[in-house]
């Protein structure tokens, strides 16, 4: 227990000291660190910093950026159906791409880890070696595969199916199978991070216990991988939400995303402001994915 | 009430690619015993517990429980309280349901739940502690729920991996005794892996003593400490003189310097190479005025634990015999000094040597 009468005539010098060491310390992790944190504000911090003054700022009839403070152009954007829409459905594709790669991920990793299969190293390469693809690339890959006139669709018209079967092309579904493909690997890594760190003695005590596999696995090994879940989640979400080479190949003008209206109001409507306020909406909605589960796992721990 | 069973196993195996961890052992354990396996590191106590448990699937060989070949039933269905090494709590479960989990599993009421629940944490004095995480426990608080957790299902048999190497020395004592008290109370057929001696000696009915796979000798904790079978067991099971040695049947040995040494009563008919084991704690040490019988020796060096001190005596022929004397005994002794060794011949064990040994 703490006895602050007892303590108070040593407090003065042991402040000092502490704030010596303190300051010591201080300076030396400030050594460490400051390298990456020098990295971290000219590549991250100073741009959205930028990013964020931007977009309450407004342009003239030239297009040259004014030094006033406006709201404009979020009222804008909440105001116009077509940005709404549009944020809607990056959010509802960044929802099921994650709810696709997480239980996809999920079985894969599961498996990985607990069935060890002998041809593990060789399934480790398949799943990252696409990684190693670029996005562009894969798109493309994408759009020969399931195209209107794509290698699928035309076996089945051979097969007297009918002609374009499949709509996979500038369809949400597309996209969806497409971004969730990209993320599967990601997303399986992490899961064998987070599968891996379960020691194998809580599923062999609640199988000693009496449980199935089954149970083992929905009493145990479940929750004990929630949290690790939860953050994959979150990566996934916040990844699929600035999904941008996969939102234009594939998806066209037909199903536009946010990220690439970003890229649309820079690029050729000039609007600066406006592509910059819709980037800090985008990036608001990250951070809320973020803060929801931070909120949800750390009443847990 | 539960059933107490025995458990048998016929000639079981167990091989790890090339490493033959478990390499045909048969053993009965009778019911409502404690057995301990002991043994060195890498012996295969821990798989021969897990092939019981059903963790661990056999090679070849059956395992029986209470008269019922269990060989191919999983590991759910064996209905064994198992207690591991790290304890294996579940750690995003309170005390009180770590310990349900058992009786979930087996979709007991909860009123049922919450009375066993209740009774098995009174058992092992945790009372009170039910809402705890595991995380906020102490090791010797963590051990007694897992073994709660063990119990809770009055299982057939328990089986315990090391339950103790993780608590330190005083904690370890106390729980040995309040684990023994347990199972002596609810007269469970037990099996317990130890590598240390003390414990086995402490708490067995029965010791299995295991090296490389197989079985050394089965016996009670004075049986395999006073009789040792083999003179891996003698060396593994306390400390031990051994003196090698050619029994020419008339009840007595010689000794590469050609020292005699009798032969107890009962290895008196003895002939051929053989190896005498006197325990340290045997030998008196004797001051060499006062006796005309013993051994002649030469203190070679003493060292002071307390209650008692361990001494180093070179007899007459260059053998190094080790003492462990009461300390008040040998008060004074000093490095250098003559002295005459005694112990009664029927203190010492005599193991028969295999011709093919060496
Ligand atoms: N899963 C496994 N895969 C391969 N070899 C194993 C496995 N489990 C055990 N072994 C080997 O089997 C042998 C017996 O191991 P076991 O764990 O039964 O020893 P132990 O007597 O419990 O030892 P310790 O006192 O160190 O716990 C050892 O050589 C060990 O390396
Ligand atoms: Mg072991």
């Amino acid at each position: 227990m703490d006895n602050p009468i007892a303590d108070g005539g040593g407090r003065q010098l042991s402040g000092e000291l502490a704030n010596y060491f303190r300051g010591r310390k201080g300076v030396t992790i400030t050594a460490l660190v400051s390298p990456v944190a020098l990295l971290l504000l000219f590549s991250y911090v100073v741009p959205v910093a930028i990013l964020a003054g931007v977009s309450f700022l407004s342009q003239d009839a030239r297009g040259a950026i004014t030094p006033d403070f406006t709201l404009g152009n979020f009222v804008r954007f909440f105001s116009d159906p077509w940005f709404l829409f549009t944020l809607g459905r990056s959010i509802r594709i960044a929802f099921f791409v994650t709810l696709m790669a997480i239980t996809l991920g999920y079985v894969a990793a599961y498996y990985l880890v607990f069935k060890q299969p002998r041809l593990f190293e060789f399934y480790l390469i398949l799943v990252v070696a696409p990684v190693l693809v670029g996005n562009v690339v894969r798109a493309f890959g994408w759009q020969m595969l399931m195209g209107d006139s794509g290698l699928v669709n035309t076996f089945l018209w051979k097969l007297g199916l009918g002609e374009h079967t499949l709509r996979f092309m500038y369809t949400e579904t597309g996209i969806i199978i497409a971004d969730a493909s990209t993320l599967l690997p990601l997303v399986i890594l992490i899961l064998m991070g987070v599968l891996t760190r379960i020691d194998p003695a809580y599923i062999e005590a609640a199988k000693a216990l009496g449980a199935s596999g089954r149970r083992a696995f929905m009493n145990v090994t479940l929750p004990l991988s929630l949290s690790g879940v939860g953050a994959a989640s979150v990566i996934c979400f916040t990844l699929a939400l600035g999904t941008f080479e996969i939102a234009v190949l594939i998806g066209g003008k037909r199903v536009q995303m946010i990220a690439p209206l970003v890229y649309e109001q820079i690029t050729y409507a000039f609007n600066w402001t406006m592509g910059a306020a819709v980037a800090m909406v985008l990036l608001v909605v990250s951070v809320v994915g973020i803060v929801i589960h931070d909120i949800a796992f750390r009443s847990k721990k | 009430m539960r059933d107490v069973v025995s458990i048998r196993l016929e000639d079981i195996v167990k091989r790890f690619g090339d490493v033959k961890a478990v390499n045909h052992v048969a053993l009965t354990f009778d019911p409502g015993k404690l057995y301990v396996l002991l043994g060195p590191s890498g012996c295969g106590k821990t798989t021969t517990l897990r092939m019981i448990s059903g963790l661990e699937e056999l090679t070849s060989g059956s395992i029986y429980i209470g008269g019922e070949d269990v060989t191919n039933v999983p590991v759910h269905e064996r209905d064994l309280g198992f207690v591991f090494q790290q304890y294996a709590l579940f750690p995003h479960m309170s005390v009180e349901n770590n310990v349900a989990f058992g009786l979930r599993m087996r979709r007991y009421p909860s009123t049922e739940i919450d009375t066993r629940v209740k009774a098995s944490l009174g058992l092992v004095q945790l009372s009170g502690l039910e809402r705890r995480r595991i995380r906020q426990l102490s090791g010797g608080q963590q051990q007694r729920v897992a073994l709660a957790r063990a119990l809770v299902t009055e299982p057939r048999a328990l089986l315990l991996d090391e339950p103790l190497s993780n608590l330190d020395k005083n904690l370890r004592d106390d729980m040995r005794g309040q684990i023994r008290d347990i199972q002596k109370r609810l007269g469970i057929t037990t099996i317990m892996v130890t590598h240390d001696q003390t414990e086995a000696l402490s708490m067995a009915d029965e010791i299995v003593v295991m090296n490389n796979g197989l079985v050394e000798q089965v016996g009670t904790p004075e049986d395999i400490y006073r009789r040792p079978s083999s003179l891996f067991t003698a060396h593994f099971v306390g400390a031990a003189n051994i003196i090698e040695g050619i029994a020419n049947g008339n009840g007595s040995m010689v000794d590469s310097a050609g020292v005699n040494y009798r032969l107890p009563a009962d290895r008196k008919s003895l002939s051929g190479k053989v190896a005498m084991m006197i325990r340290p704690s045997d030998i008196q040490i004797l001051d060499k005025d006062l006796v005309t019988d013993g051994l002649d020796g030469t203190v070679l060096s003493s060292m002071y634990f307390g209650a008692t001190r361990k001494v180093i005596v070179r007899l007459e022929g260059g053998r190094d015999l080790s003492i462990d004397t009461n300390e008040r005994e040998t008060r004074g002794i000093a490095d250098g000094d003559i002295v005459k060794l005694y112990y009664e011949t029927d203190s010492s064990h005599v193991i028969r040597i295999p011709d093919d040994h060496g």
